[in-house]
C-alpha cells in the first residue's frame, strides 16, 4: 500500500493539483445546495471543510464521489473529469470516502469488511485478506478482526470506515466527520492516526465539526454557508474572517 | 490473514458426515421403491431449485419472488423445442438456460437500473412471473392451459428418457451437488464477498467500489439460468407440463421457502430446507391426510410457522452460531 500512497512526488515550489472542483453547482428542487462552488487540492494536503449544519458540506463530497449528479460544473481528479461516473468507477480511479452516518457491513466480521476495499487491487481473497489486515492494524482495529461489525463501538466503527475506505487504496481520502460523538481521547487517537495516514503522502479532505481536529490537522481551511464558498486560508485566517465568525461561530473564538 | 484453523478432529466432523451422506445417497436406488425414489427426486428437485435461488435472493439479497418464471421458461422451452423440432432435450436444457438468462438480464437491467430495491424489486419479479404465465397459458404455441405432452421416445441417456426412476434420481442428485458446489464457490471468492456487501449495504458497497448494477443483474441471471435446467429436468421427469405447474405462483414461494427454513444465503440450507419441509410434508400427509380435507396442510402450515417461529435465520445459521460447524472457514457453510 505504501506505492499506492506515495504516487507522485512534488516538485520543490511548484503545487500539483490533484483534486478539483470547478464552479459547481447542485440543486434539489428549489433549494440551491450548492452555488458554483469551487476547490482546489493540491497533492499531498490536508484540507479541511467546515461550515454550520446544512451549509452543503457533505453535499461536496457527493458530488465529487458520484452519488448525487452534478447539476452545473466539473470535478476532476489528476486533471481527468470523473463528473457524472458513477460512484465504483470513481473509487476506481484512486478516491475514497467515508461516510457521515457509518456504514458498515453489519452482518459480515471487521475483517471481511475491510477485505471487500481492499479487493478493489488485490483480486485474490486470500492476498486481499492479508493487505486488510494491515490496514486494520493502522486503523488499530486489528485485534476485532474476528468481530461482528454489528458488535463493536462507535468509535470502532468509524476506525473501520476510515479502514474501509484506505484499503482500496487511494490516492484521495475523503472523510466525512470520523470524529463526530466520539469522546476526547477516541479524538486525539483518530487525529494521530489521521496525521499518520497524510503524512505517508495520501491527500485528504475532512469535513469535520471538532475545530480542535480542524486546527490540528488541516493545512488549509474552507468555510461553506448556505451552499456558497464564504473563506479560505490557514486554520487561524480563515477562524478569524468576520463573515465565518458571524456565520459559522457567533461569537469569536479562542483557539488554545 | 486467514483466520487459523481450528486443530483436532472435531473440525472435520462437517465434512466427513457430508462425505458420508453423499455416499448413502448415492445408494439409496438400491433399496428404495419407486414410491420413496419418487419422494426424495422431488427433495432434491427443490433443494437445488432453492439453491439457484439463494444465489441472487440469499448470497446478493435482492428478494426474487418470481423465479417461476424462469422455472416455467425452462420447463416449455426445452419441451417445445423438442415437440415442435425434435431438438434433443439436453440441448433444450441448456438454450431454455439461456432463454431465462436474457429475460433474467433484461427483467434485472430494467429493475436495478432505475433503483428498484426490496419490496419494489419483488413486485416487478411477481409482475413478469404472472405475465408468463398468461402468455402461456394463451399463446397456442404452447397449448395453452392443456399444457404439453412429451411423446415417448426410445429409452437412454439420450432422449433424456428412462426406464424406472433411478437415472432421474442419479441427474437431479448431480444437479444438486453441482449447484452447492457453484454456491460454494461464488460465496467464498471476491464475487461473493461483492454480493454480501451488496445485501448488507448497497450504498457502502458502491462507495467501496462495487459495480453493484452488475453483480445484481449477474446474479440474477445466473440464479435464472441454473432455475430454468431445473424446470426443464421437471419437465423430463414428468412428461406433462401445464402452465400453472411450472409458472404458477407456488413454485417460486415453494423455493424460497426451502431457503429460508435451512437458512438464506448459506451454502447448505437450501438442502437443509428442502430435506426438512419435504419430510414434514410428507408425513403430514400421510399420517393426518385421511383424518379430514386439509387438516394436514394446516398441520403442515403450523410446524412451517413454529420453525420460522424459533430458528428465524435458519437452521444451519443455529447450527454455526452454536459452534457446531467448522469455524476455521471464513464464510460458514
Amino acid at each position: 500500500m505504501r506505492e499506492a500512497w506515495e504516487g507522485k512526488v512534488t516538485l520543490e515550489g511548484i503545487e500539483m493539483v490533484i483534486l478539483e472542483v470547478r464552479d459547481v453547482t447542485k440543486k434539489f428542487g428549489g433549494l440551491v445546495a450548492l452555488d458554483s462552488f469551487s476547490l482546489r487540492v493540491n497533492q499531498g494536503e490536508m484540507v479541511a471543510l467546515i461550515g454550520p449544519n446544512g451549509a452543503g458540506k457533505t453535499t461536496v463530497f457527493n458530488l465529487i464521489t458520484g452519488f448525487h449528479r452534478v447539476d452545473r460544473g466539473q470535478v476532476l481528479l489528476n486533471h481527468r473529469s470523473i463528473t457524472g461516473l458513477k460512484p465504483h468507477r470513481i473509487c476506481d480511479l484512486g478516491l475514497a470516502r467515508t461516510f457521515q452516518i457509518v456504514q458498515p457491513f453489519l452482518d459480515m466480521t471487521v475483517l471481511e469488511n475491510a477485505t471487500i476495499g481492499a479487493l478493489k487491487k488485490v483480486k485474490r481473497v486470500r492476498d486481499a485478506m492479508a493487505k486488510a489486515s494491515e490496514i486494520l492494524e493502522i486503523a488499530g482495529i486489528l485485534h476485532l478482526s474476528s468481530n461482528k461489525a454489528s458488535s463493536i463501538t462507535l468509535a470502532d466503527r468509524k476506525r473501520l470506515e476510515l479502514a474501509k475506505a484506505l484499503a482500496t487504496g487511494p490516492t484521495v481520502l475523503l472523510l466525512d466527520e470520523v470524529m463526530a460523538g466520539l469522546t476526547p481521547k477516541e479524538t486525539e487517537q483518530i487525529i494521530s492516526m489521521v496525521k499518520r495516514i497524510n503524512g505517508s503522502g495520501m491527500t485528504i479532505v475532512l469535513i469535520e465539526h471538532v475545530i480542535k481536529a480542524v486546527v490540528a490537522l488541516a493545512t488549509r481551511i474552507i468555510v461553506i454557508d448556505h451552499g456558497v464558498k464564504i473563506a479560505e486560508g490557514t486554520a487561524s485566517e480563515a477562524l478569524r474572517d468576520p463573515r465565518v465568525i458571524e456565520a459559522y461561530l457567533g461569537k469569536e473564538l479562542e483557539i488554545a | 490473514m486467514p483466520r487459523k484453523r481450528d486443530a483436532g478432529v472435531n473440525s472435520r466432523i462437517p465434512e466427513i458426515s457430508i462425505f458420508l451422506l453423499i455416499c448413502v445417497f448415492l445408494l439409496l436406488p438400491i433399496w428404495l421403491g419407486s414410491y420413496y425414489l419418487h419422494f426424495f427426486i422431488m427433495m432434491f428437485l427443490w433443494a437445488y431449485l432453492s439453491q439457484s435461488w439463494n444465489i441472487v435472493g440469499g448470497l446478493c439479497g435482492q428478494l426474487s419472488l418470481g423465479h417461476a418464471a424462469f422455472f416455467g421458461t425452462g420447463a416449455y422451452t426445452s419441451s417445445l423445442l423438442f415437440v415442435h423440432f425434435g431438438i434433443n432435450p439436453w440441448l433444450g436444457m441448456f438454450l431454455g438456460g439461456f432463454v431465462a438468462f436474457s429475460a433474467a438480464l433484461f427483467i434485472g437491467y430494467l429493475s436495478f437500473r432505475y433503483g428498484l430495491k426490496g419490496p419494489y424489486f419483488a413486485l416487478v419479479t411477481i409482475a413478469f412471473a404472472e405475465l408468463s404465465r398468461v402468455v402461456v397459458l394463451s399463446v397456442e404455441f404452447t397449448s395453452g392451459p392443456m399444457g404439453v405432452l412429451i411423446p415417448l421416445q426410445e429409452l437412454g441417456l439420450c432422449s433424456f428418457q428412462f426406464k424406472g426412476k433411478a437415472a432421474y434420481y442419479y441427474i437431479i442428485f448431480a444437479f444438486t451437488l453441482m449447484i452447492v458446489v457453484v454456491a460454494r464457490f461464488l460465496k467464498r471468492s471476491r464475487v461473493g464477498y461483492y454480493l454480501s456487501a451488496i445485501r448488507e449495504n448497497e450504498d457502502a458497497a458502491e462507495g467501496i467500489g462495487v459495480n453493484t448494477l452488475w453483480f445484481k443483474v449477474m446474479s440474477l441471471s445466473i440464479s435464472a439460468f441454473f432455475t430454468a435446467l431445473g424446470g426443464s429436468f421437471y419437465a423430463q421427469y414428468l412428461l406433462y407440463i401445464t402452465p400453472e405447474e411450472t409458472f404458477g405462483w407456488h413454485v417460486s414461494v415453494e423455493m424460497i421457502l426451502r431457503s429460508l427454513v435451512g437458512g438464506i444465503g448459506t451454502i447448505l440450507g437450501p438442502v437443509l430446507g428442502s430435506v426438512i419441509l419435504s419430510l414434514v410434508g410428507e408425513i403430514t400427509r400421510v399420517v393426518f391426510g385421511e383424518l379430514a380435507q386439509g387438516v394436514h396442510v394446516i398441520i403442515y402450515a403450523t410446524i412451517l410457522i413454529l420453525i420460522v417461529l424459533f430458528f428465524p435465520k435458519g437452521m444451519v445459521v443455529w447450527i454455526n452460531e452454536r459452534g457446531l460447524g467448522r469455524k476455521s472457514y471464513p464464510r460458514g457453510y
